[in-house]
């Protein structure tokens, strides 16, 4: 199991539009993954958990990750956070 | 205090009455997405179904969301693209989802009402954030959940479910909607659309459950929960009475009650006249709830089941199968009983998917029932095996309806051998069973000498055999008054058909409207009919009538009544020689019934 800090740059911060993408992402993940903000934790293949948490630009968040493919993950989950587009 | 003087200050919607009676209640509004609006209990065997009906609905929105998306790929922005990702991500998340099933199991309700719960749940939780760009997003989830309900409804509804006792409320009502009422439930029906021939209107006045058609903007004007009142016999809808009107209503209500008290006395009755004549009374049906009305009323038969009304209710033509299925339950609920199953009686103004794109001028006289069946031979088969598979006892009676020509029925009984022929190679036995026509085009009345030698029971359609001598369409307003059963005319060639039935020596019924009327029904009995077939709530009326008369004796009027000029003339002189037995049916009966 993985937990890493992440400061999310993207502009908007996690609105419709990156929270679609990276549904995309997590939802390819054969395992858990859970976002934390301020102590509430949502799925983190749940569109609409992550919406609620209400991220945006320059918050942190804590992502919990387990699974086979773990370390990949959360590298391609690193970079997906510090984009600023 | 006079009814008249008080709708002067007392607003009302004047409507079409197609059920009769007097009712008051709450309205229920059934909006066509009401669905949402209420949740409708599903037992427990149930929930395992309805999550199964949940997610194929949920792949269906998904498939439509992607479609969607498809659909519109070249032309907009990629923005407006990311908006069905979304969606399509939400239809996929694991939470919404699993809160949506978790709802339908924890509380017994339908998708629906699980959906809308759901959504709103989280519509509020997004709603709370300060983003403005978040709060915008509920309407996507409102937009969702809009989508995944019609494709629940798509896949099939669940019982609506009335909590209390109401009158339902609707721009129309489909036969589906009105098989899953509780129809103990219902006070009556307001609605915008359907004749005096629509599938409600028959069921409505099968049920004696008063209704109101052709009532404009009943959204604007009845909101849900509001005290209504139907008054049948002006026409009438009012909403939101006044205090003295609903004194009023009140007053007639419990009238109407106590008559109808009497009337369950004279369900006790033997159906046997002043002077020892038996007078055989069956009953009218449409749909499997209404068989234990067989029994409650004494029927000694199902007179008339209507099985066009099966296409309805499952909103396409039916296979062999589900046919079969259906046809079991009618046949065997009393297998003692003689069932007469008319053949299905679509066009004219009952009109099925088949036959939509083929808009007649004409459609009363056009390709209608038995004609629109033989020239699909396979529809007419489909149905006829249906038939001979499901009388395991020995109590059907085939009935064609819309005969206007000899050579049809030689056509059709060709058909019955030919269909008892291949269920006999597939090793099914063939049981006893009989072969009428309806006899309601004049045609078919002035040879039934000839079609007697062919069947072995004649049924007489008294609504359609008025509507095709008079050439009157009752439908229509400007000339609905012509219409009339007692017309001279229509009376004669009633007893034709009688006449030449008792010469070959076949029984002959009517099961027309005629049938329930005091005064039509006194006029067909001097005729010469001896069997009728009738909305089996009013089978009581009838055999308190009989138990006045002298049956052996009343055929001597015919000599006074054939010489009649009109309607008016027949009317008249029965309430003159009937009097005290239409006294007596004045004192027990509402004036609609009259």
């Amino acid at each position: 199991m993985i937990n890493k800090k992440f400061q999310v740059k993207s502009k908007h911060g996690l609105h419709l539009r990156p929270a679609t993408e990276l549904i995309k992402i997590t939802s390819q993940f054969d395992g858990e993954i859970t976002i934390n903000k301020n102590g509430i934790e949502v799925n983190g293949k749940s569109i609409l958990g992550i919406l609620s948490l209400g991220i945006e630009k320059n918050n942190w968040i804590i992502i919990k990750i387990e699974g086979e493919e773990e370390e990949s993950f959360i590298k391609i989950l690193g970079d997906f956070f510090g984009r600023e587009e | 205090m006079d009814i008249d003087k008080l709708l002067k200050s007392q607003p009302f919607e004047k409507g079409v009455t197609i059920s009769g009676g007097i009712s008051f209640g709450k309205a229920y509004i059934l909006f066509k997405n009401d669905q949402i609006k209420y949740a409708k209990k599903i037992s427990y065997e149930e929930i395992e179904g309805e999550i199964g009906r949940f997610y194929k609905a949920l792949e269906n929105a998904k498939k439509r969301v992607k479609e969607m998306k498809k659909n519109l790929n070249a032309r907009v922005s990629l923005e407006i693209l990311t908006i069905f990702d979304a969606q399509y991500a939400i239809l996929s998340d694991p939470l919404f989802i699993g809160e949506i099933v978790d709802n339908i199991k924890a509380k017994n309700v339908n998708a629906e009402y699980s959906t809308k719960t759901v959504a709103n749940n989280w519509k509020i939780k997004l709603q709370k954030l300060n983003d403005p760009y978040f709060k915008e997003r509920t309407n996507d989830i409102n937009e969702l959940a809009i989508i995944l309900i019609e494709e629940l409804s798509l896949l099939g509804m669940k019982k609506l479910c009335l909590l209390e006792p109401a009158i339902i409320v609707a721009e129309f009502i489909t036969l589906s909607e009105l098989v899953s009422l509780e129809k103990d439930k219902i006070l009556g029906f307001v609605t915008s659309h359907g004749g005096y021939t629509s599938h409600l209107a028959i069921v409505a006045r099968a049920l004696n459950i008063p209704a109101l058609s052709m009532i404009n903007n009943i959204h604007n004007d009845i909101s849900h929960g509001d005290d209504i009142i139907i008054d049948g016999l002006r026409n009438i809808l009012i909403v939101k009475p006044k205090k003295e009107v609903k004194e009023f209503y009140i007053k007639e209500k419990h009238n109407h009650e106590e008559k109808r008290m009497a009337l369950n006395e004279y369900n006790k009755l033997p159906p046997v006249s002043n002077d020892g004549v038996s007078i055989n009374f069956e009953a009218n049906l449409e749909i499997i709830e209404e068989l234990p009305l067989v029994e409650k009323y004494n029927a000694s038969g199902i007179g008339l089941f209507r099985t066009e009304f099966l296409i309805d209710y499952t909103s396409n033509l039916p296979g062999e199968k589900k046919q079969t299925e259906y046809y079991s339950q009618i046949l065997n609920y009393n297998k003692e009983l003689p069932v007469t199953m008319r053949t299905f009686d679509i066009g004219g103004d009952k009109m099925i998917q088949q036959m939509e794109f083929y808009k007649e001028e004409n459609p009363f006289l056009g390709w209608r029932a038995i004609r629109f069946q033989m020239d699909n031979i396979n529809l007419l088969k489909t149905q006829l095996r249906a038939f001979f598979i499901s009388n395991s006892s020995g109590n059907l009676k085939i009935l064609f309806p819309m005969i206007s020509q000899m050579n049809e029925i030689k056509r059709l009984k060709e058909t019955i051998n030919e269909v008892k022929q291949e269920l006999e190679n597939e090793g099914v036995k063939i049981n006893a069973y009989k072969i009428g026509i309806m006899v309601e085009i004049p045609s078919a009345a002035i040879i039934s000498d000839l079609f007697a030698k062919e069947v072995d029971f004649i049924s007489i359609g008294t609504n359609d055999l008025t509507q095709y001598t008079l050439a009157v369409d009752r439908g229509n307003e400007k000339v609905q008054g012509l219409f009339n059963s007692m017309a001279p005319s229509v009376l004669r060639l009633i007893k034709i058909v009688n006449d030449n039935a008792n010469m070959a020596n076949i029984p002959v019924a009517v099961c027309g409207e005629m049938s329930g009327k005091p005064l039509e029904f006194i006029a067909l009995l001097i005729v010469g009919i001896r069997q009728f077939s009738l909305v089996p709530w009013k089978i009581p009326i009838m055999k308190k009538i009989i138990s006045t008369l002298n049956i052996k004796e009343i055929g001597k009027y015919w000599n006074e009544v054939k010489f009649l000029e009109s309607h008016e003339e027949v009317r008249e002189f029965l309430i003159e020689k009937f009097q005290d037995t239409f006294k007596l049916v004045k004192s027990f009966t509402d004036n609609y019934i009259l």
